[in-house]
């Protein structure tokens, strides 16, 4: 049985060919490893009946884009409404956001968009589809890398 | 160690190709008095961009008055821009810079000049 300080010294020497293997070899992909960052937006604004806005963000690495419409409210009377409202997920081309992902949902609190993103810019919109009577203070909150 | 088994002879970093302009996208609008506004476009390759304010028309008429142009990226809900001028209206672009692949914006605002709102006519030329 080979004592501690051979076995230290075995096991040294096979870490150390393994390293000068790596270091001289042509075909060796060393793992990478990666440091996500998630950051957190929050557009706000007022609605307008028939109104459309969107927000521009930057996006740093590779991950999802969460899009939640999470709160509405009466410009006026401050008093919480439950009205079915566009979301939009896209890039931001003209004037407007060139919407790739879409869903018509009332404020939440989780995400009614995930969309799969690669660093770049991205937008995300909001629109009334007709059923806002009056207008409306929103929040919409967007995570992303 | 990889320098001492490494029979590489080393290289000098590479210049990027800096591409001309490949796309031209005219964007037309009202500028309000005291407004401003901006339009989004992307670049497909590392290349010049270059923006001209071709037409301004007050009541109609060409004008010489001079508003913001500016060359940046969109962010939240506006266009956040690396450079700007103020200018009139004219044939040879105004705005130019390179840019890396990637989604940009013109803008164009009244530097205070508009007493009426404005027709404009822009064009934009990149990669």
């Amino acid at each position: 049985m080979p004592s501690l300080i051979a076995r230290t010294i075995g096991g040294a020497a096979i870490a150390l060919a393994a390293t000068l293997s790596i270091a001289c070899g042509d075909d060796v992909t060393l793992p990478t490893s990666t440091t996500s960052t998630i950051n957190t937006e929050v557009y706000t604004g007022t609605m307008t009946v028939g109104g459309s806005g969107f927000y521009s963000f930057s996006v740093a690495g590779i991950g999802a884009a969460a899009i939640t419409f999470g709160s509405l409210t009466n410009a006026s009377t401050g008093r919480p409404l439950d009205v079915a409202m566009g979301l939009g997920f896209g890039i931001p081309a003209g004037e407007g956001c060139n919407v790739s992902m879409s869903a018509t949902a009332g404020p939440a609190l989780t995400a009614q968009i995930s969309a799969p993103v690669l660093p770049g810019t991205y937008c995300a919109q909001l629109s009334d589809v007709g059923n806002l009577r009056v207008p409306a203070v929103f929040g919409v909150r967007i995570v992303h890398p | 160690m990889c320098a001492g088994c490494s029979d590489d002879t080393p290289t000098s970093p590479s210049t990027e190709t800096v591409a001309p302009p490949s796309v031209t996208e005219t964007w037309e609008g009202t500028l309000a008095v005291g407004g401003s506004r901006f339009y989004s476009f992307s670049v497909s390759q590392n290349g010049t961009v270059n923006v001209t304010l071709t037409n301004l028309l007050e009541n109609g008429a060409d004008s010489a008055t001079q508003v913001g142009l500016a060359l940046g990226y969109p962010a939240g809900t506006g266009c956040t821009a690396n450079t700007s001028v103020t200018v009139a209206a004219a044939v040879d672009p105004q705005v130019t810079n390179t840019y890396k692949p990637g989604v940009y914006c013109a803008k164009i605002a009244d530097a205070g000049n508009l007493s009426i709102p404005a027709q404009f006519r822009i064009v934009i030329a990149h990669p």
